[in-house]
């Protein structure tokens, strides 16, 4: 019965071209359009654009020489910090106004002022770096009095000012500062909207799987009245459909993981074998789950496809699909909410092969699917087993 | 002794508001087709649905092949061949496709399944469609087909339930002698309709239900005898007096007459050569008529007498 | 009333998705308001950091913490993998680790080196900058300097050296910044609240009109099609009416403001439009399964494209131009205007142009509609 029923149900999933396109295909399309979307994202977020910012270039700025030489230095090179116009003050009021500049700065000997519209990235980046040399200049000063103060009290009358602030600037902009970086290479955050689109994809599969149960179904479809008033036993047909699908949606997976690997280039980790071992077990319970909305959703077939795709969709909202910081807001502030939906074990599967060094998390995720695909089975096993009906 | 196939006894299924099944019994022996008449709603599928144990039922006991039916009965299951009244086929596979599936169920072997797959494909006469999907099927094919799968695997109990609503003439046709040579090829069958016509031409027996209660079962003459009217008599008069119609109803057997749109009807409840008087008596009153013929009793008249209402409604 | 109770039959068999996207935009947005902008699009002041001091002893290595502490946010988290979550997370940008004897290196002219694990992006790049700041007072000062004491005033004096700021912005940025999270991601809720339902409903009257087209007088036909448009207005009326309440308990008064009106205007036209892209979609008599696929496609598609799930400055510019060919970017162009012209009066041009780009996507999807369904007539 296995076998008759595995042949039959993977003619029916091929034959059934809209319902194999769609989940197949949909996964893929939106491969294309995350690439779409990211790939800038990527390239963007590594190295940051230069700031345009404008200076009021009147006689104060000219004569400070700490700041003219700094700005001038972070405004040269390929790799330059900020876009620097030297404009009057009427003219860089009417550059903010514009939003063609972040902000402008004023400087008045120790008085200096940054203006900037509002807050955003840019303006941040520019009030820091002007904070830094704010400081950097008070300290030359400092150091540079004492300096002529310690000349003065040795004697020494013939004092090379200059030199002096020259020596003491060098040697506070040019000191080395040294930070030790201990970041981790695999930092990209939207490799989580890959994984989570792996999870939808496997949990797709329940709609191949509530298809097939549907058939099975004397309450469903007429086809079901056939099958159930025939000898054959329910559970080999049962798992030669599951197979079928499970066969077809490992296809579909496949196709997924290419494209992802080798057009996006989205970076799994290492772990090959986890990572298909996963991917099963996320499909199983993307099967396990169609065969429970089959059997506990009393509604028509379309009603019941609309509900576990409306499931589905809600299970990657929470794991990240639709804004990365969501899946860590639900995992701290209701962990129970992802530790009951598939889409996020997946996902936060995945990631823990790509982000952590130890297998623990890992291996909570792959049991919780497990178990997940285990209590669907036994809350549906009433409804699969049953043959007789109170109306039909 | 006649082998019992069927054995129901006070059957009862009762629905939140309805008692759809009213306590039914009857028995279906071997070889026979038995038909189950009533009109729509009278509770005909549920029988059927619970004999099959496809519906819980509140009361009563069911036998088939001499064994208590239950959902596990599978060595009664693999005897019994079922046409549903809606289409029960799979749109994305072929007329020969569908019938191996359904088929498989019930035979492993392969190089058998074949042979049975081919006959049934024969016996319904849809050999030129192997390969069509359901889709463009016509309607009547499309049956063909459904029967096609509920008798592939030879079945020794045969239901069908209204297998021939919405089917040309010609589908129809063959459908019946389908069914007729599945009886002579030993299979014993329950067919269940609305259209009397089927039954009187098919079944060997006829148990008529209304409100899920049996009203009356019989052969198809046994059962026609309960009705009064045992001849109708149609006259096709353009112009007829009162007094005329008032003397026809006092002729001898005559128990009513109706004049409308020019046909007079006559009903007699008994007598010989009513046909041969009528003509007698026309041609004495010197009434000029276009046509006259007489008809026996139809189960339609035998429902109408015992419920006050049509068959067909 | 058949028409429009024959509507409310199919809106209350497919109720389970309504639920479920109302839910999402519920959830997205009460989360990603207690959370206070998580988008990115606008900073926080500070960025958020977590400390660890190896060298809670020294005076030098307390001084830099509180350093830290006054310039960043300081998160609060226990846990080797929850402190990797959160900055894998980018709840916060760093991890900052003092070393071991880190102010005893600092006094002997070592110049130590304070860890920093980072997510190498934004603000990560703004806390090194506050970090080589003080490092290097520090170090420069170490060299002349070697009590302890007056190491640490003397730098504190150097690294409290601020450049004054002067915001030119009057706006409330941060409930006006709710009210874009809220509004920017209601177009995916909304998208697919109207798509699916009404391009099921669409699609089964239309099948069922092909049919009836034959029997019914022309003059039934357009009272007909009439119903039915005044039923997917009625039911896209109540899902924006739906979603400005919602809004409303969400963010507060601010939606009672003249940009509180504007957001809801948009709201509407957008929905609008997106009843006209549902009926074009309609017109094409798709099979159910295909239906929803394509307006899953067409729903997250447009919505990633357009800057409602990723912000869009993020977007490249490619992807922006391509974007312009979706309701959704005008939308989302609109609402970044709302929230952030300064004056409203003078961004009034772009904003109706967006809106009347809106309407025309309107009635190109009609238009687009008639034409593929006149053309689905003549075959039937």
């Amino acid at each position: 019965m296995f076998i008759h029923n595995f042949k039959y149900s993977l003619l029916l999933l091929l034959k059934n071209k809209q319902l194999i396109f769609w989940t197949l295909a949909f996964p893929l399309i939106m491969c294309v359009l995350f690439n779409m979307a990211f790939s800038d994202v990527t390239e963007k977020t590594g190295k940051s654009d230069p700031v345009n910012i404008a200076v009021i270039n009147d006689d104060d700025f000219k004569s400070n020489s700490i700041y003219k030489d700094t700005l001038k230095t972070l405004g040269e090179g390929d790799d330059r910090v900020f876009n620097i116009k030297y404009v009057s003050s009427d003219k860089a009021k009417k550059l903010l106004e514009d939003d063609e500049i972040a902000g402008y700065l004023s400087v008045n000997g120790d008085d200096v002022k940054v203006t900037v519209n509002s807050t955003g990235i840019d303006e941040t980046i520019f009030c820091y770096v002007i904070d830094e040399i704010k400081s950097d200049s008070s300290v030359i000063k400092d150091i540079g009095e004492s300096k002529i103060e310690h000349e003065i009290k040795n004697g020494n009358m013939n004092i090379d000012y200059e030199k002096i602030y020259n020596d003491v600037s060098r040697k506070v902009l040019k000191s080395d500062v040294s930070i030790k970086n201990n970041s981790s290479d695999n930092m990209s955050d939207f490799v989580i909207e890959y994984y989570s689109l792996i999870a939808m994809a496997c949990m797709y599969s329940g709609i191949l799987s509530m298809t097939l149960i549907n058939y099975k179904l004397a309450n469903i479809t007429s086809v079901g009245k056939r099958t159930s008033i025939s000898p054959a036993k329910k559970g080999g047909m049962l798992l030669g459909s599951l197979s079928a699908a499970f066969l077809v949606q490992l296809f579909g997976l496949l196709l997924l993981y290419l494209m992802m690997i080798f057009y996006v280039g989205v970076d799994f980790g290492n772990n090959l074998p986890m990572i298909i071992l996963i991917s099963i077990l996320g499909s199983i319970s993307g099967l396990t789950l169609g065969i429970a909305v089959a059997v506990f959703f009393k509604m028509g077939e379309n009603a019941k496809t609309t509900a576990l795709i409306g499931i589905v969709m809600a299970g990657c909202f929470l794991s990240g699909m639709m804004g990365i910081t969501m899946k860590n807001v639900i995992d701290k502030s209701i962990p129970i909410l992802n530790r009951i939906n598939p889409v996020a074990m997946i996902t936060d599967g995945l990631y823990a092969l790509y982000y952590y060094d130890s297998m623990d998390r890992f291996i909570i995720n792959a049991v919780s699917l497990i178990i997940f695909s285990a209590v669907m089975l036994i809350i549906s096993w009433r409804g699969l087993r049953r043959q007789r009906y109170d109306s039909i | 002794m006649i082998k019992k196939i069927i054995e129901v006894n006070g059957l009862v299924k009762e629905y939140k508001q309805l008692r759809a099944v009213d306590g039914l019994s009857f028995d279906v022996y071997e070889k026979e087709i038995i038909g189950l008449l009533g009109p729509n709603g009278s509770g005909k599928s549920t029988t059927i649905n619970s004999i099959l144990s496809l519906l819980k039922y509140s009361e009563g006991s069911i036998k088939i092949f001499g064994k208590e039916m239950k959902p596990d009965a599978y060595d009664i299951k693999r005897e019994i061949g079922v046409i549903f009244q809606e289409v029960a086929v799979f749109e994305e596979l072929t007329v020969y496709d569908n019938i191996d599936y359904f088929c498989g169920l019930y035979i492993k072997d392969k190089k058998q399944r074949k042979h049975y797959v081919e006959d049934a494909i024969n016996l319904v006469g849809i050999g030129d469609y192997k390969k069509f999907y359901p889709k463009q099927l016509s309607g009547g094919l499309l049956r063909r087909l459904n029967i096609a799968c509920g008798i592939a695997h030879k079945p020794k109990l045969i239901f069908f339930d209204e297998p021939t609503v919405a089917v040309d003439p010609q589908s129809r046709n063959n459908i019946l002698e389908g069914i007729k040579k599945l009886r002579d090829d030993g299979a014993t069958i329950l067919y269940t309709t609305h259209y009397m016509e089927e039954v009187e031409q098919i079944c060997d027996r006829i148990i008529i239900i209304d409100k899920g209660k049996i009203i009356a079962s019989g052969t198809s003459d046994s059962l026609k005898k309960l009705a009064k009217v045992g001849e109708k008599i149609t006259v096709e008069i353009y112009k007829l007096n009162d007094s005329i119609i008032e003397e026809i109803k006092g002729l001898k057997h005559v128990i009513n007459v109706t004049y409308d749109s020019n046909l007079m009807v006559v009903s007699y409840d008994g007598g010989k050569n009513n046909i041969a008087d009528m003509i007698d008596f026309l041609r004495n009153n010197e009434i000029s008529y276009n046509k006259i013929y007489s008809e026996r009793p139809t189960l339609n008249d035998v429902f109408l007498e015992i419920t006050g209402k049509e068959l067909r409604d | 009333m058949t028409v429009f109770s024959a509507f409310l039959k199919v809106i209350k068999k497919n109720i389970v998705m309504i639920i479920i996207y109302t839910g999402i935009v519920i959830i997205f947005a009460g989360l990603n308001m207690q959370t206070d902008n998580t988008n990115g699009k606008f900073v926080s002041e500070k960025p958020s950091v977590l400390v660890i001091n190896n060298d809670k002893g020294s005076e030098i290595s307390n001084n830099f913490e509180k350093y830290l502490e006054d310039n960043c946010e300081i998160a609060e988290i226990s846990g080797d993998e929850a402190i990797s979550d959160a900055l894998f997370y980018r709840e916060i940008c760093c991890v900052i680790t003092i070393p071991k004897n880190f102010g005893r290196d600092t006094l002997n002219g070592k110049s130590p080196a304070p860890e920093i694990r980072s997510t190498g992006e934004g603000d990560a790049a703004f806390t090194k900058i506050l970090m080589s700041r003080y490092i290097r007072v520090l170090n420069v000062y170490a060299d002349d300097i070697s009590d302890e004491k007056e190491l640490i005033k003397s730098v504190n004096e150097a690294v409290s050296e601020k450049a004054e700021v002067e915001m030119t912005t009057k706006l409330n940025i941060s409930s006006l910044a709710k009210a874009s999270t809220y509004f920017n991601f209601a177009a995916y809720s909304l998208m697919s609240c109207i798509l699916f339902i009404i391009c099921l409903v669409l699609s089964s009257f239309n099948n069922l009109m092909i049919r009836k087209r034959t029997i019914v007088s022309s003059k039934n036909y357009k009272k007909y099609n009439f119903d039915l448009f005044m039923s997917s207005l009625t039911y896209v009326l109540a899902v924006c009416f739906f979603f400005a309440v919602l809004g409303y308990i969400m963010i507060g008064d601010t939606l009672l403001t003249v940009r509180g009106a504007m957001y809801i205007l948009n709201m509407f036209i957008f929905s609008v439009t997106t009843l006209a892209l549902a009926y074009f979609l309609s017109t094409f008599l798709l099979p159910k399964n295909a239906i929803t696929g394509l307006v899953n496609v067409i729903t997250l598609g447009s919505s990633f494209l357009c800057g409602v799930f990723v912000p869009i400055d993020f977007l490249g510019e490619g992807i922006k131009a391509i974007a312009h060919i979706f309701p959704t970017y005008w939308y989302i162009q609109n609402s970044e205007i709302i929230t952030t012209a300064e004056n409203l009066g003078a961004e009034l041009p772009s904003l109706v142009s967006n809106s009347l780009i809106l309407i025309g996507f309107t009635i190109l999807f009609v238009i687009c509609g008639i034409f593929v369904s006149g053309k689905k007539r003549k075959i039937a």
